[in-house]
Order: C-alpha cells, then sequence, then structure tokens
C-alpha cells in the first residue's frame, strides 16, 4: 500500500530529530511542523479551488490571542491553545458568510485585503497588541505541571498537534465529505443541483483552514517568545503556497512534504550565505518547471 | 389543486436588458409544460431564477407555497425542484455509478451538520446505492455503469444528465434542451424518457426545447416566452394557432399590410 508506504516514510522522517538528538535539527523540525500546519490549512482551500491569501493573517490572529491570554491574563497553555483555534476559525466564520460568495481571483484578492487588514489592526492597535515592536516575553507552554520549555519537548507537542491536524484534514478531504469537496472543485453547478449548500460547505473548509492556521499561531508565538506582525503577512501565506505547489496540491501529504523541503532548503545553502537566496530561486524554479505537478506527484499512481 | 410552481410578476433585468420582465403564470403539480421561445427569450434565465442561481430583480417565486426569492439553490434542490443541464457536466475519475449514487446521497448532506445526524446518514447511504441502480435500469445506462462518465458518447451524457437529476428525486425536473445536439433515434429514446419519468416515476416536467415536433407531442401545455413575457399559454393545439406564437418563430407578416 503506497499510503502506508508514506505514512512509514514520514513517520521515520518525523522520528529524525529525536535520533540526531541535536538541538539545531530540532528547531529545524520544529519550524518545519509549524508551517506544515499552514501549508494544510491553505491546501484545504486548494482542494475547492479557491486561494485564500489569508491564512498568515489568520495564523497571527491566533498567535495574538494565544500569547495575550497567557502573558496578560494568566490564561493556561491549554485553554489559550484552544482559544488561539477557536478565535480565527469564528473570524472565518464571520467573514466567510460574506467573502465566500466570490470565486477564484476575487476571492484570493479579497482574502489578501482580509489578512492584510487583520496585520495592520496588529500595527495600529498598540494596545493591546504592541504595534510594530510585537510582543515579547510570551510565557512557555504548559501542560498540566509540565513545562515544555526544551526543544525536544516542543517538538513533540508540535507533531501531536501536526498528527491532530492531519486527522482532521483526512476526515474533510476522504469519504462523503471528500466528495463534496471534489465537486466544489469540479462543478459547483452540479452539485447544487444534488442539494448541496455550496456556502455552507465552502464556510466549512475555510473554518477548518482558520482553525488549523491559528494552531500554528499560537505554536510559533510560544516557541519564540515573541511575535511581531510582519512575520503574518503576505510574505508568509506566499511561502506556504509554494509549498503546496512543491509538495503537490492533490494530496494532503504534499503541503507537509514542501514545508519539508522549503524549510530545510535554505539551510542547506547556509554555508554559501552569498548565493543562499540564487540557489533557493533556482531550485524552487527547476522544481516547478520539472515537476509541475509537485514532488508529491511522483509517490501518486497515474491518474488521467 | 394547488400550484406546484407558482411566480408572481417576476423581473429579472441584466443593466438594460429586461431577461426575464413581469412574468406570472404557475403550473400544476402534474404533467408535462413545455418552454419555448427563440433564442434570449429568457427561458434558461427563467430555470436559473426558478432553481435560485439567478435572484429576481422582483417578483415573487414560491414552490408548493415556500417562498423561493433569496434561498440557496442547493436548499432549494432539496425542496424537490431539481433541473438538467443543457451542456452536459460531469465530474472528472467518476463513473456513471458514482454519478448517480453522489446525486443521490448529496441531499441528505446538503449542510455539513447533517453528517452528524448517523443514523439517518447510513440509511441514506444505503438507499443512494439502491436507487443509482435503479436509475441506471431505468434510463438504460446500465451497460456503462463502471465507465467514467467523461468518457461517455455525447448523447449518453444527456442522458446521464438527466438520470442525475432523476436520482435526487425530484418532485418537479427542470430539463433545459434534453434533445439539443442528438440524432433523430437518439431524440426519439429522449422523448420516451421524459415521457417515463413522468408516467412511470410521477415527477412533473417542465422542458425547455427548441424541437418543436418533440415539444408538441410530449407536452400537454406549452408557455411561449419572448422578449422575456409571456406571449401564448395553452394546449399545444392552441399554441400552434396562436399569432404570437407565429409572429415569435416566423416573424410578423402585418408590416406589408
Amino acid at each position: 500500500m503506497r499510503r502506508t508506504l508514506i505514512y512509514v516514510v514520514f513517520g521515520a522522517v518525523a522520528l529524525l530529530p529525536p535520533a540526531l538528538n541535536d538541538p539545531f535539527i530540532y528547531h529545524v523540525g520544529i519550524l518545519v511542523g509549524i508551517e506544515s500546519l499552514l501549508a494544510l490549512s491553505l491546501h484545504l482551500t486548494l482542494r475547492i479551488g479557491q486561494l485564500s491569501l489569508a491564512q498568515a493573517g489568520l495564523m497571527g490572529l491566533g498567535a495574538y490571542t494565544s500569547a495575550l491570554l497567557t502573558r496578560d491574563l494568566g490564561v493556561p497553555f491549554p485553554l489559550a491553545f484552544v482559544a488561539a483555534i477557536a478565535v480565527p476559525a469564528a473570524a472565518a466564520a464571520a467573514i466567510g458568510t460574506a467573502i465566500l460568495r466570490v470565486k477564484g481571483v476575487q476571492f484570493a484578492l479579497l482574502t489578501f485585503v482580509l489578512g492584510q487588514a487583520i496585520v495592520l489592526v496588529f500595527v495600529e492597535c498598540v494596545v493591546p497588541f504592541g504595534g510594530n515592536n510585537g510582543l515579547m516575553n510570551i510565557p512557555s507552554a504548559t501542560l498540566g505541571g509540565w513545562t515544555l520549555g526544551g526543544r525536544a519537548a516542543y517538538y513533540g507537542l508540535v507533531v501531536a498537534v501536526v498528527l491532530a491536524a492531519m486527522t482532521v484534514c483526512r476526515r474533510l478531504v476522504g469519504g462523503e465529505p471528500g466528495q463534496v469537496l471534489n465537486g466544489l472543485r469540479q462543478s459547483e453547478t452540479l452539485i447544487q443541483s444534488f442539494g448541496i449548500n455550496v456556502l455552507s460547505w465552502r464556510r466549512l473548509v475555510f473554518v477548518t483552514g482558520g482553525g488549523i492556521a491559528g494552531a500554528a499561531g499560537s505554536l510559533y508565538a510560544h516557541y519564540l517568545k515573541y511575535i511581531s506582525p510582519d512575520a503574518f503577512n503576505i510574505t508568509a501565506t506566499i511561502n506556504v503556497l509554494i509549498m503546496n505547489v512543491i509538495g503537490g496540491v492533490g494530496m494532503l501529504f504534499g503541503p507537509i512534504l514542501g514545508a519539508l523541503i522549503l524549510v530545510s532548503l535554505p539551510e542547506l545553502f547556509r554555508s554559501l550565505v552569498l548565493y543562499q537566496q540564487l540557489l533557493y530561486g533556482l531550485s524552487l524554479l527547476i522544481l516547478i518547471m520539472f515537476m509541475p505537478r509537485g514532488i508529491g506527484a511522483l509517490l501518486q499512481r497515474d491518474k488521467p | 389543486m394547488t400550484a406546484a410552481l407558482d411566480l408572481a410578476r417576476v423581473s429579472r433585468h441584466f443593466g438594460g436588458v429586461r431577461a426575464v420582465h413581469d412574468l406570472t403564470f404557475n403550473i400544476a403539480e402534474d404533467g408535462i409544460t413545455g418552454l419555448i421561445g427563440p433564442n434570449g427569450a429568457g427561458k434558461t434565465t427563467l430555470f436559473d431564477l426558478i432553481t435560485g442561481r439567478v435572484k429576481p430583480t422582483s417578483g415573487t417565486i414560491r414552490f408548493r407555497d415556500i417562498v423561493l426569492n433569496g434561498r440557496d439553490p442547493g436548499d432549494i434542490a432539496r425542496l424537490g425542484l431539481v433541473r438538467s443541464f443543457q451542456s452536459p457536466m460531469v465530474l472528472a475519475g467518476l463513473t456513471v455509478r458514482d454519478h448517480l449514487r453522489q446525486a443521490a446521497l448529496f441531499s441528505a448532506i446538503g449542510r455539513p451538520r447533517d453528517l452528524l445526524r448517523r443514523v439517518s446518514l447510513s440509511r441514506a447511504r444505503q438507499q443512494a446505492i439502491a436507487r443509482a441502480d435503479q436509475v441506471l435500469e431505468f434510463v438504460g445506462l446500465y451497460a456503462q455503469a463502471q465507465q467514467q462518465a467523461g468518457a461517455l458518447a455525447y448523447g449518453l451524457q444527456k442522458t446521464l444528465g438527466l438520470a442525475m437529476a432523476v436520482a435526487t428525486g425530484p418532485r418537479l425536473l427542470l430539463a433545459d434542451e434534453p434533445a439539443a445536439g442528438l440524432n433523430g433515434a437518439e431524440t426519439h429514446r429522449m422523448e420516451a424518457l421524459l415521457r417515463s419519468i413522468r408516467s412511470q416515476l410521477g415527477i412533473s416536467l417542465i422542458v425547455i426545447e427548441h424541437d418543436l415536433p418533440v415539444v408538441m407531442r410530449l407536452c400537454e401545455r406549452i408557455i411561449v416566452l419572448a422578449q422575456g413575457q409571456v406571449v401564448a399559454d395553452g394546449t399545444p393545439a392552441q399554441v400552434r394557432q396562436s399569432q404570437a406564437f407565429i409572429s415569435a418563430y416566423l416573424g410578423s407578416h402585418q408590416d406589408a399590410a
């Protein structure tokens, strides 16, 4: 089974940091996990043929929620984490009703504006968001009595969250919901005539993506202990879009594969620091030119 | 008997264009109604209005006494008001049977929250499988059940389009040019299929069709649209005699007088 093979490979990769037990590898692993979550959240909207450019903004919403709740209000991390999922998900639900009526380029543009507007709020509202300086001294993640201060423990948390998000996504893109999503991508008109309320299904996808982006934000904030608005602007969204393109848009492990490559690729070229950006750009160009369906397509059976 | 479909002063203007203007008519819950008229008369726009894809500029549309204005197209379809499309629509990668099963199942998961009703969903799942087989048999696509729908010949794709609408279990089916592009033999089969949908399944039909002999044979009532308005309405015999029908199709001779 190909799927089993994929899980085995990903499991093995996920076990690399503990096996090597190197702080830097842990660091890369944590970043890969966080970026995977954001890439996964974008992937969901791509699955229904829509490009949401608001994902990094929604991630920021999660990051600030989690940071402010734990730092200023003393809320325990697990609760703040749940809130960091709920707030962007609720925002996506509220805004989605209005913006999900449009599709294609217009949807991409509206979500772009939404993402930038969120970042603008962080910049302009110095209380409580700290303006351009962002928020500092964000407390470590805690779980019951444990403080997940060390990289190894934090890596474990990140892997657990990625697995949970993968499980949620698999339920959404598999089985009957997956059939509806496939219909949303291919022909909304047809499945509307089958009785599908297109808006409510698109909203579910957007809300789930928002929640996963929020989880990424919370993990990001409590790892770096510092957040600022510019981490959540359009560049971050474009990055995870590239991850999806590189990894493959048609499959769930595509964005994870993309995150793995895109986060670690710059590290490989670190010794050639002068040419780092050039080599990075060239690698992307070659990948997109020769593998338009992404690297993940190599593992997939040929479909018409 | 109450009207199944009731339109009261329905208009749809696109800028200055009156695609449908001040339309009032109702359709009883039995029979086959033909909707004819020259190109640009507003027939497809009327279907779009009824199925909620296009919002009326003014007027009220009711189906079984439920006001449809402002309702989601999917929700309208679940009320039993379903359309088939002029150009065949199929989903890539799915077989003919898949299409019919999804058509039968999706009304049970019209909204995501319907997934939580596990008992009724698992029943709907079973019913959808049975229904797909029934419809395959009924429309004569059994031999093609396992084929990719995208690979079907054009005529069979048109049949599949109608079959999908039937599989949703509608009360009223709006068929948009079911015979367009079909050859003589295929047109005859389509005509027979439409008739049996009415007689054997008890589904009422409104049919847009340009093939006038087909419409005249098939329909008990014919509504003629021209420039977004009803210009004739009656039995085939009545409509054939009406001046409005003749001038809509053949042009007016009054200028010559």
